[in-house]
């Protein structure tokens, strides 16, 4: 077994975040006590600022934080959560309500926007040359990386990702088994995205002054 | 070891690998948009309180926009490699593209000294980078209308139309006049991604705002 392997193995053996009994907890809450509201942090922070982000990016993501948190904590001081062993839910649709309120902010002020009568409002978006150019050269290593894998496995990727085929289609069309197809799918993964890192990590050159050349500015 | 969790409360069942985590399947049913209904719920719930399983859920997406991102980019390749045009046919559809070239040439002058320019205010707003925003049309006459309210006072800035991999295109200089600049440029954009940036008048970049321009569907 790699130090990988170990790595990710002792990762995947991390518990469910160890969460306190629910009632206690928003019993805590309700009383006001500070414990509480820290243990609800603990808690929660990180899986509701992973939601928040995949659903809306990393924009303001401290502050949409701490919305939620106070939003959470104070519909539990006011009593609104009938049955504190579903805080998790509670959690769960406030989180999605936050969500579906900024995506509704966002449509209203782009339509905003265009009712404006002088010409097209046209925003600035954060993405540079810069960023354009990692952005290509990240794709140009997939492109390399889905290349040099099986093409079997590269196969299966595309089908399964890009054309969004399902199990059973695959299945027909590849003459697999079920097995056999969830067996090459989870190998094809493992090697496309082991292959990324390595390529990744070859680029990253370490830093030493002979890394420095000059380059003769251009008159 | 595999073991289905039903939950009493809604019906739901969730594939929980060893009891603990989701199933690699739930996650990428998930990371694709196809889980619903109580399982989703379900998962979601789990999702808050359970980091290994949104450290994986990163990587599944993670693979996922990479497979779809390089599997396009192959897709098309071969398309591309596949014509086999003759000499005789590719000489002749050359001088035919040679016309068409010349012809549009004149058309499109003709055509853009008579289309009034299209007005694009660009402005900065704090927010998430969203493509589906508003874009400038393509091959038409543009006015660049740059709000600059907030930025050091010149008497003239200097203006640049840069494409994305930062080549100047269109160089220009604008007077402030009510916190804006202003700048035409007659012959438009192709579709793209350009960037237009302000500078002092001794050439330090005060700003740089996008621009997308897209062509008609």
């Amino acid at each position: 077994m790699t130090a990988n392997e170990l790595a990710e193995e002792t990762a995947d053996d991390r518990q469910v975040s160890a969460h306190p009994c629910w009632i206690e907890l928003v019993e805590k809450i309700r009383q006001n006590d500070p414990d509480g509201l820290e243990e609800l942090y603990r808690v929660f922070s990180r899986g509701v600022r992973y939601y928040l982000c995949r659903q809306l990016g990393p924009q303001d993501l401290d502050d949409r934080v701490h919305d939620t948190f106070i939003v959470v904590a104070q519909a539990i001081q006011r009593g609104e959560l009938r049955e504190p062993d579903r805080l998790m839910g509670y959690v769960r649709t406030i989180v999605r309500r936050q969500v579906a309120a900024q995506i509704e902010d966002n449509v209203l002020c782009r339509r905003q926007q265009f009712d404006l009568d002088w010409g097209l409002a046209v925003r600035d978006t954060s993405s540079n040359p810069e960023q354009a150019a990692i952005r290509q050269e990240n794709q140009q290593i997939a492109v390399r990386v889905l290349k040099s894998i099986a093409p079997r496995d590269r196969e299966i990727l595309i089908r399964f990702y890009l054309w969004e085929q399902s199990a059973e289609q695959i299945c027909a069309e590849m003459a697999l088994t079920d097995t056999q197809f969830r067996l090459l799918k989870s190998r094809a993964k493992a090697r496309f995205g082991q292959l990324g890192r390595r390529k990744v990590t070859k680029r990253l050159v370490p830093f030493s002054e002979n890394n420095w050349r000059e380059i003769p500015l251009k008159k | 070891m595999l073991v289905v969790l039903y939950s009493e409360r809604n019906g739901a069942a969730v594939q929980f690998a060893d009891n603990r985590h989701a199933a690699d399947d739930v996650l990428e049913r998930y990371s694709m948009g196809r889980l619903a209904g109580p399982e989703l719920t379900e998962f979601e719930e789990h999702l808050l309180v359970c980091e290994p399983c949104q450290d994986r859920l990163a990587h599944e997406d993670n693979i996922r926009q990479r497979v779809r991102d390089a599997g396009a980019v192959l897709q098309e390749a071969p398309a591309a490699g596949r014509s086999r045009i003759p000499k005789l046919a590719l000489a002749l559809g050359m001088a035919a593209v040679g016309l068409v070239v010349f012809a549009g040439i004149g058309w499109q002058s003709f055509r853009l000294s008579a289309t009034p320019p299209a007005v694009i205010l660009l402005q900065t707003t704090r927010g998430a980078e969203n493509p589906s925003l508003a874009a400038a049309p393509a091959g038409k006459p543009l006015t660049l209308v740059l709000d600059v309210t907030d930025l050091q006072q010149f008497s003239e800035y200097g203006l640049e139309v840069v494409d994305a991999a930062g080549h100047p295109l269109f160089q220009s200089a604008a007077a402030r006049q009510d916190g804006k600049l202003q700048a035409t440029l007659a012959r438009g954009l192709a579709a793209g991604a350009y960037f237009v940036r302000v500078y002092t008048p001794a050439r330090e970049l005060l700003r740089e705002y996008a621009l997308p321009v897209r062509g008609r569907n």
